[in-house]
């Protein structure tokens, strides 16, 4: 076995966790068999480097760089057979998918929270099931419609986050006229989405839905990466130790702030 | 390289001389095939592990230009029954995977090598030709 460093280790990890995704998609090849290829190669060009010195992320890179991207290997069954089998599901789920997120966008930014957080999340699972058909046939089309989810999830949480104290701030100056009315039995009601304390608790839940799926995808990225990168969807990010690192930081760090948002 | 050298190759290109997509998109189609049945070649006489057969073909310029294509290759030709492997203990680590020609692979591989021959005869004829007008 040779000694490597541990920024080497993290690339030589994610490149194989590319490799195996690549070689699942292809489905005529053992995944399995070929990552256990490519770990042997790797390790038979660096075994005759100095035993006594680990081996550096920058010398591996260059045998990586020779062994080329998993996804453009031409001898890939996956990029031969990719035009012939266009999965139909798939075509169907993006519109699924763009249909629900407008829909949740639009719900979860104005009168009804909670079923537009529902449909975004309905979007996700929709998105999850075509990247699976698209692993089959055409992983480039799974990666549009998990981009588009991602996209509209993104949208939907930075329209709470800029949203909510902008209306804070403007009904508050609606409630100081109201409460300069109180005298008065005739000042109209204020509508729900116009209360601050709303706009807190949509708020709060983002936050903490948001902290909470860091929190696990960072804490499954310790014990199953791989997992956690089908989780994620790999054909747009690849989880390294430093990444899954920092998503459990930003989820603990996200979730304090989330919680006492929601709680008091 | 020259910035003149640039300018003809970009002028060439440009000016429908030659049509580059179409000549990528050729030779990697030319590649594939010839890959596999290079790969066949260097496991015939001798079992090799994987990154001695892709030192092997390192010396047929522009066949391989991502090495690591070779893995999927030998994992295809062993479910076709072409190829098949054994692990063996190597004095510089973990065990290596050799690879072999089946009783099966060998008889393919002749039918592969006299289809290759009459093919490349073939073309290297109407190039002769070509050339002779």
């Amino acid at each position: 076995m040779i000694a490597l460093t541990d920024r080497a280790r993290d690339h030589l990890e994610r490149y194989l966790d590319e490799v195996r995704r690549v070689a699942a998609a292809g489905g005529d090849v053992d995944a399995d068999d070929v990552v256990a290829g490519v770990r042997e190669h790797v390790e038979a060009e660096l075994a005759d480097e100095d035993p006594g010195a680990p081996i550096t992320a920058e010398r591996l890179d260059q045998v990586l760089e020779r062994l080329g991207t998993p996804g453009r290997w031409e001898g890939e069954p996956r990029n031969a057979g990719a035009e012939a089998a266009q999965p139909r599901e798939a075509h169907t789920a993006l519109i699924a998918v763009i249909a629900l997120g407008l829909v949740g966008l639009l719900l979860a930014t104005f009168e009804r929270p909670v079923p537009g957080i529902a449909l975004l999340a309905a979007g996700g699972a929709v998105a999850r099931v075509a990247l699976m058909a698209g692993d089959r046939a055409s992983s480039e089309l799974g990666e549009l419609v998990l981009r588009t989810y991602w996209t509209l999830t993104a949208l939907a949480v930075l329209v709470l986050l800029l949203a909510a104290p902008a209306v804070a701030v403007w009904s508050s100056a609606q409630i100081g006229g109201f409460l300069d009315g109180l005298a008065n039995p005739s000042a109209p009601p204020i509508p729900g989405t116009r209360d601050p304390s709303y706009w807190r608790w949509i708020t709060g839940l983002v936050a903490a839905s948001t902290a909470a799926w860091w929190t696990v995808l960072g804490l499954a990225g310790v014990k199953w990466r791989p997992f956690a990168n089908r989780l994620v969807g790999p054909a747009l990010v690849q989880l390294s130790a430093a990444s899954v690192r920092g998503l459990i930081a930003c989820g603990v760090f996200l979730i304090l702030p989330s919680l006492w948002m929601l709680l008091t | 390289m020259h910035p003149l050298a640039i300018a003809s190759y970009l002028l060439l290109l440009y000016s429908g001389f030659v049509n580059e997509g179409f000549a990528e998109n050729w030779t990697t189609q030319a590649r594939k095939g010839v890959l596999e049945l290079a790969v066949l070649n260097a496991i015939r006489d001798e079992r090799l592990y994987g990154y001695e057969i892709v030192k092997r073909l390192r010396r047929v310029r522009g066949l391989v230009i991502s090495e690591g294509t070779i893995y999927p290759i030998m994992s295809r030709l062993q479910r076709e029954r072409l190829v098949e492997s054994s692990l063996e203990p190597s004095p510089e680590g973990p065990a290596r995977k050799y690879y072999s020609l089946t009783p099966v692979g060998e008889a393919t591989l002749e039918r592969m090598n006299a289809i290759w021959a009459a093919m490349t005869g073939g073309v290297e004829e109407l190039r002769g030709d070509d050339s002779a007008d």
